[in-house]
């Protein structure tokens, strides 16, 4: 409030108009701005970062205890996210004038700058006063003054949630409630997830691409989604089962069929010295080698002597019983014999009679490698559906679907009956019944699902059955050698080679077809709910102890 | 300084000159008043505050501090009328307004003016008054005028009143209301001096002489100077710290828990007044033409005080309004 001596080119004296842009224009306060935005920055800055310890220490302590696997990830986008937004925000928020005014009057300017900005608005008389005043403290403003730096608080805060990080992540902490349960569910769909997606792999890279073959993995990526999508063990169980089931739909009696009939004339041509590479090439399911073993038979077969030629046709003959589930091919077969054992019958006839079989034979090797690949499938999804249960666990949710029932486990020999949907049984070791389990199996509620046995037998895992009667090696190789009925050790007797015998001329049918044929039509009568509920579980069980090892091809 | 106070189209280096001359006629006036009444800087300090802000003093203190003798020599210095009333149980309203007369000369009645009518007013121990004699200052401070016999007088101009009361002796005395209370712009303590302060005292006053200050200000000057304080900016986020701190003295606007407990009531908008007041006249003597935050915390204390009505409780427990004051300007923002 001194006289005013100030130059006339000086903006705030009391003589020349105030201006609000002059007063931005001062070296000072343009000095102090840059100091405020930068300190705006830094404050911003450390309490983005603080947002972003606490909020990652949080989700790593809520992630670690609920057995969330997804928490690290989460964490670490949240504790880069926090900081960044912060900081783009304090980057787009520049200080005006009147922040910047606020600043200087707290360096002591005693509230002359910012009211030297609101005089000049108002028009009010002592405005260019207000601006003399506020110039002459402004040359007395060391911006320098003004602390960049945030306040320690928030440092100190930063140091603490740092610390709390740490504990978060590096801590032991036990599982709450039903997340222990929860993690080891998710890892078990995993664990399904890995093999579903393994078996899919192999079927698709199956070659050459068979109908069956894709269709199975199409079937198996379905799969793969709906285990994605499950949240429990139970749900993933039970998409395993109706997996397998319309897997098990896939497969046609016409497919096991040609299997058995290349099975046949695999074995009847072995020793055959004009089809033994046929022979080989259809034990090896290859179309291509089909081709060429057949091209090759039928270019040598004009060179052979009428003896040799009754015999290829003998063996062509041998070939049509052996493929006799395939009518066509066995008629084809015949033909074939006949063309070749005919007496008027020449080279070209022959060799013809044997090329027009190359066409069927290709198309039958495609179709049992598509059934063995889905059998492979069908046997690993099994597995699959075992490793979901755990053991002591009882059957899955196929048990008792929908209901209640108001008989609990029957055992023994008294007939039971109980209402509902959940099952019914009657009569002598059959019995029914039991509350329909949706949810996780569990020990106890096997007892109430399973039925026809021991409730007993339901607690000791699903490989504890009573021993059965098995005319060869149940399980593949590693399976238990029981001794068939009468085939007596230490019998004697005389010896009869039957060259037409069943057994000489291929029927024999390996256990995984009989495994595959049996299954499907187990599956077909659970479709067809011909089984009470209690016992859907059980079958299942059955036949996932019983399946074969998967082949190594 | 010029009689006629600088209105809003007085130009800016008129209103400096103007300014000046205030600060230097306040400066002698604090000078003239230190020879005579030793120590009590801040007393003095807030009832020129006063004066020049237009405003009413309430001088709360013990006898013999020199209550009576700072007023007296105020208006000696100022060249105001003095006038000076002893309140007692039995004075009557009349007796300070004054009353209407018969008038011999001309056989009706005529208004004879008491003792308010001067320019300095001193109200001693205004609490030992009635209610209803006190209730005659009512409009005389706010209105600045007396109505007796259906006739209204103007009071002088500047017309101020500088009441005292004590604190201690509570017997035969009616504490003033509330009404009145708020009509005081400052509330002013009055503190027993220090013993440096009082040896001065038993010096100066024992002495052979007196000391008889010389008048340094003029009436006009006064007014002038008072409308200069008027000139004062203040800028709406101080304005807005007086508010909040006039509203933080209410129990259910108060951020502060002591005063949510304690208060009854808070300051009127007499007292935001009395605030902004006070602080634009501390802005003007501390040079400056803007209300600082430290302007409106500096007179806060004698600008709320009297205007805070505690509850029992409060009393109970030694709580003042002071402290309460002091704990608002530490609680709340300076933005």
């Amino acid at each position: 409030m001194r006289s005013p001596a100030a130059p006339r080119s000086d903006p705030f004296a009391a003589d020349a108009p105030p201006d609000s842009a002059a007063l931005a224009e001062h070296p000072a306060l343009r000095a102090l701005g840059r100091r405020l935005y930068l300190r705006g920055l830094l404050r911003w800055g450390s309490r983005g970062l603080l947002a972003g310890l606490v909020g990652a220490a949080l989700l790593a302590l809520v992630g670690r205890l609920a057995g969330q696997p997804a928490w690290p990830l989460a964490a670490v986008a949240w504790g880069l996210l926090a900081p960044t937004a912060a900081l783009a925000a304090a980057l787009a928020r520049r200080p005006d004038l009147a922040a910047v005014a606020r600043a200087a009057d707290g360096l002591g300017l005693d509230e002359r700058v910012s009211s030297t900005l609101y005089a000049a608005r108002v028009d009010h008389p002592a405005a260019r006063l207000l601006a003399a005043d506020a110039s002459r403290a402004l040359a007395r403003l060391r911006p320098a003054d003004y602390a960049v730096l945030p306040e320690p608080r928030l440092w100190r805060a930063a140091l603490v949630a740092t610390a709390a990080l740490g504990v978060a992540l590096l801590a032991p902490l036990p599982l709450w409630g039903d997340a222990a349960a929860q993690a080891a569910d998710a890892e078990a769909i995993a664990t399904a997830r890995r093999s579903v997606q393994a078996l899919e792999a192999s079927l698709t890279q199956a070659r050459p691409p068979e109908p069956l073959a894709q269709a199975a993995a199409a079937e198996l990526a379905a799969l793969d989604e709906e285990l994605l999508r499950a949240r429990s063990v139970a749900e993933a169980t039970r998409a395993v089962e109706e997996s397998q089931e319309r897997l098990a739909g896939l497969l046609r009696a016409d497919d096991y069929a040609w299997r058995r009939a290349l099975e046949g004339l695999a074995s009847a041509w072995n020793n055959s010295p004009e089809l033994s590479g046929v022979a080989q090439a259809l034990a090896a399911r290859d179309p291509a080698a089909i081709e060429q073993s057949l091209a090759a038979a039928a270019a040598g077969a004009g060179e052979l002597s009428a003896e040799r030629r009754q015999q290829l046709s003998f063996a062509l003959q041998a070939g049509a019983n052996a493929a006799r589930d395939v009518p066509a091919l066995a008629s084809g077969l015949r033909q074939a014999a006949a063309a070749v054992g005919a007496e008027n019958g020449g080279a070209a006839g022959a060799a013809g009679a044997l090329a027009s079989l190359a066409p069927s034979l290709a198309e039958g090797a495609g179709r049992a490698t598509g059934l063995q690949a889905t059998q492979r499938a069908l046997s690993g999804l099994g597995q699959v559906w075992a490793a979901l249960c755990p053991p002591g666990s009882g059957p899955p949710t196929l048990a008792g679907r929908g209901g209640t029932s108001a008989g609990s486990a029957a055992t023994g020999t008294q007939p039971s009956a109980s209402s509902g949907s959940g099952g019914a049984g009657a009569g002598p070791g059959a019995g029914a019944g039991g509350e329909a389990a949706r949810g996780r199996p569990s020990a106890a509620s096997a007892g109430a699902t399973l039925a026809g046995g021991s409730a007993e037998a339901s607690v000791r895992g699903p490989t504890a059955y009573e021993a059965i009667y098995a005319p060869s090696l149940l399980g593949g190789a590693g399976g238990p050698q029981v001794a068939a009925p009468g085939d007596v050790a230490g019998a004697s007797g005389e010896s009869v080679a039957l060259p037409d015998a069943p057994v000489a001329l291929g029927a024999v049918r390996p256990y995984d077809e009989v495994y595959g044929q049996y299954e499907a039509a187990a599956r077909q009568s659970l479709v067809r709910q011909a089984l009470p509920p209690a016992l859907q579980g059980l079958v299942q069980r059955y036949f996932s102890a019983l399946a074969p090892e998967p082949s190594a091809e | 300084m010029a009689a006629d106070p600088a209105g809003p189209a007085a130009p800016p280096l008129a209103l400096e000159a103007e300014a000046d001359a205030v600060r230097v006629r306040l400066a002698a006036v604090e000078g003239a008043l230190r020879e005579v009444v030793v120590g009590q800087a801040a007393v003095v300090e807030q009832v020129l505050a006063a004066l020049l802000a237009g405003g009413h003093v309430l001088l709360e203190g013990v006898p013999g501090l020199g209550k009576t003798l700072l007023v007296r020599t105020l208006g000696q210095v100022a060249g105001l009328d003095f006038g000076r009333v002893q309140f007692t149980p039995d004075l009557m309203p009349g007796d300070v307004t004054g009353s209407e007369m018969f008038d011999r000369e001309s056989g009706g009645l005529r208004f004879a003016p008491g003792p308010i009518f001067t320019n300095l007013l001193l109200a001693d121990e205004i609490n030992r008054a009635t209610p209803r004699t006190q209730s005659a200052l009512l409009e005389a401070m706010q209105e600045r005028t007396v109505t007796a016999g259906g006739q209204t007088h103007r009071l002088p101009d500047p017309f101020f009143v500088l009441a005292t009361q004590n604190p201690l002796e509570m017997e035969g005395t009616y504490p003033l209301p509330e009404a009145q209370l708020d009509r005081f712009l400052f509330k002013v303590l009055v503190p027993y001096p220090t013993d440096a302060e009082l040896a001065a005292i038993g010096e100066r006053t024992t002495g052979a002489g007196l000391a008889s200050p010389p008048r340094v200000l003029e009436r006009a000057e006064l007014a002038a100077g008072i409308a200069l304080v008027r000139h004062v900016v203040v800028a709406p986020h101080v304005l807005d710290y007086a508010v909040r701190l006039v509203g933080a003295t209410h129990p259910d606007r108060s951020p502060l828990p002591e005063v949510r407990r304690f208060v009854r009531y808070g300051a009127s908008p007499r007292g935001l007044q009395a605030l902004l007041l006070g602080a634009k006249v501390a802005a003007v003597r501390a040079g400056r033409w803007n209300v600082a935050f430290a302007d409106l915390d500096r007179v806060a204390l004698p600008a709320l005080r009297h205007r805070l009505i505690l509850q029992f409780e409060a009393t109970a427990e030694g709580i003042t309004a002071d402290y309460l004051v002091g704990r608002l300007l530490e609680a709340l923002r300076r933005e």
